[in-house]
């Protein structure tokens, strides 16, 4: 379990994150969400020490994170971070790959991960392709399939995955398959996941916990059923919503409405 | 795709074994394949043929392929380090900041009671303090040129402006108070020559060179991984911040050896890591290794232009390398045009 304690972090005197406590847990599905700009990257960066100078607490299996060093905890989560600039030619397979930089795998079984992985995530031709080449949401499968290259190779009894907006630039039916594939990890691996969401209506069907954030504060946490409610989207992102259901579907649908 | 990898650097390494073996005959003194094949038979029916290739000619072609081999390797690592393919050793400052320390070296020796002997001075000290002011260069240009673990592109080359200026500054001001002898060596300094080169200086440059493509070979997965971001590279296991002190410790010794022997030879590092990435692609497996060899080979062949354009004398190798890697820059400028607007 990550343990996050009274986090604070600062840019120039301007707080980013403010007396933030939560726990992380594994066999989760934790969505962050909440208005442009009130921490939720800077959170995750900070939990995974890619910003330093925090005030506070974190913590992994009660020992504090400083103390293990980056491969220790390279085999213990997996972090997608927002897109990047990378402009140079590699077979797509190769960034994919480089997720599981931390093992010392014998071809053979390297070979059935990254088999696995793209078998999964259906990009058996964009895997042969150049990265340089492909758009924006071919790019972020990619990335995304680098990052459960790295947690689905580790044999650890805790393992978390950080994902940041893991739905960015990717087509709806994309969008879905990559939610099912991270739900699927949490139950038959025990993965815990932590994930940046924009629709609200994925964090409502996806996690079993939300995590709402505002001016760098938690401004609600819990399961998700207590916390995703009309009364604390208004407050958290200042528009109306309402619950409906559609009898097709058969499952609850969030529609959202201007103030 | 590999196989054809593979094939354009084993295409690549005969031919730079066949230019070493042209430039054997080629030079002020010109020697037949006979000839030398006669002198490597007979040596004593041949003594000055001897000489000529023993003393003066492999050494220089061995030396020339060494400093390839530098800069090549080096500006490959710098423009994974910096994440930009413009951060070319000479061109932010490392190899001025290299002569800086050299001649701030030759500056203080005036003054102190020679406790150096002239070979001892000139093999090991000087490569040193070139040594001490590549690190120094570029540990400050990676400082003033990085924010929140991302590079600044326009800080990191106008801080190499700003590096240049003021060894031209220093030479400036060393070359008003020195004698014509003197002056001449700085004009080696900064526009580079590999007359210099004996059989003393190969062996202290086989070790350092050798040492440095090793470790940039042994470290080629890590580097790929730098190049998707050091945040990436640190959350996926690699140990992002002794490697980045790895990769500035043997640039500065690779950078600081060459320039301590053989001057600034700009524009290698810039063109040669670019050319290897447009044939191999970027993977350092393959891009590595042919940076070097393509390193090795333009510097081969710049030295043969500049030791036989103006027979018998010889232009400085960085002319040579300038009016070629000149234009190439403007032209990878207006290339990047696009990037530099988003």
């Amino acid at each position: 379990m990550f343990k996050v304690r009274n986090l604070s972090y600062k840019i120039q005197n301007k707080e980013i994150l403010k007396d933030i406590s939560i726990d992380i847990k594994s066999n989760n599905f934790l969505s962050i969400v909440g208005p442009n700009g009130c921490g939720k990257s800077t959170l995750i960066k900070t939990i995974n020490r890619n910003l330093s100078d925090y005030e506070g607490n974190i913590s992994l299996e009660n020992k504090d994170i400083n103390s293990f060093c980056d491969k220790e905890l390279a085999l213990k989560r997996a972090v997608l971070n927002q897109s990047f600039y990378f402009p140079y030619s590699f077979k797509a397979i190769e960034i994919v790959e480089m997720g599981l930089y931390s093992y010392s795998l014998e071809i053979k079984e390297k070979k059935k991960i990254l088999e696995y992985i793209v078998d999964k995530l259906d990009i058996s031709l964009l895997s042969q392709k150049d990265y340089q080449g492909l758009s924006g949401g071919e790019k972020q499968k990619i990335q995304f399939a680098r990052v459960v290259a790295q947690i689905y190779a580790s044999c650890e009894k805790q393992k978390f995955l950080f994902l940041d907006e893991p739905t960015l630039n990717l087509d709806i039916y994309y969008q879905y398959k990559i939610l099912d594939l991270t739900k699927e990890l949490v139950m038959d691996l025990n993965i815990g996941v932590c994930a940046i969401l924009h629709d609200i209506n994925q964090a409502y069907m996806y996690s079993d916990e939300v995590l709402m954030m505002k001016d760098g504060q938690v401004r609600h946490f819990g399961n998700t059923q207590d916390i995703l409610t009309s009364k604390n989207i208004l407050d958290v992102f200042n528009v109306q919503s309402d619950f409906v259901y559609s009898e097709k579907l058969n499952q609850e649908i969030l529609v959202t409405h201007a103030c | 795709m590999v196989g054809i990898k593979r094939f354009t650097i084993g295409i690549f390494s005969i031919v730079l074994l066949f230019s070493f073996i042209l430039n054997i005959s080629i030079g002020a003194f010109s020697l037949s394949f006979n000839d030398i094949v006669n002198t490597f038979l007979s040596p004593l029916d041949n003594q000055i043929n001897y000489q000529v290739l023993v003393d003066i000619r492999i050494p220089r072609i061995i030396l020339s392929i060494f400093v390839g081999v530098a800069f090549g390797i080096s500006g490959a690592m710098m423009q994974t380090l910096f994440k930009n393919p413009l951060a070319d050793p000479s061109l932010i400052g490392v190899s001025a900041g290299a002569s800086a320390g050299v001649v701030i070296f030759m500056m203080l020796g005036a003054y102190l009671p020679a406790i150096f002997s002239e070979e001892l001075s000139s093999y090991i000290v000087v490569p040193f303090s070139a040594f001490l002011g590549a690190v120094i260069t570029i540990l400050a240009i990676y400082k003033l040129s990085t924010l929140y673990n991302k590079v600044a592109v326009t800080v990191m080359l106008l801080a190499g402006i700003a590096i240049n200026a003021l060894l031209g500054a220093l030479v400036g001001l060393f070359s008003y108070v020195s004698t014509d002898e003197e002056l001449r060596t700085f004009t080696f300094w900064t526009m580079g020559s590999l007359a210099n080169g004996d059989m003393n200086v190969i062996y202290i440059m086989f070790p350092i060179i050798i040492g440095v493509y090793i470790f940039a070979i042994k470290k080629k997965v890590e580097l790929n991984l730098l190049l998707l971001g050091e945040d990436e590279a640190r959350n996926s296991g690699v140990n992002t911040e002794r490697l980045k002190k790895l990769i500035i410790l043997s640039v500065s010794l690779a950078i600081g050896v060459s320039v301590a022997f053989c001057g600034i030879i700009g524009f290698v590092g810039l063109v040669v890591p670019h050319i290897s990435r447009l044939l191999v692609g970027s993977n350092h497996k393959f891009f590595l290794p042919l940076s070097a060899i393509l390193g090795a080979f333009i510097l081969v062949w710049a030295d043969a232009i500049a030791r036989t354009i103006i027979e018998p004398a010889e232009l400085p190798i960085g002319i040579i390398t300038a009016i070629l890697g000149a234009p190439f820059f403007l032209w990878l400028l207006v290339k990047n045009r696009q990037n530099t607007l988003n």
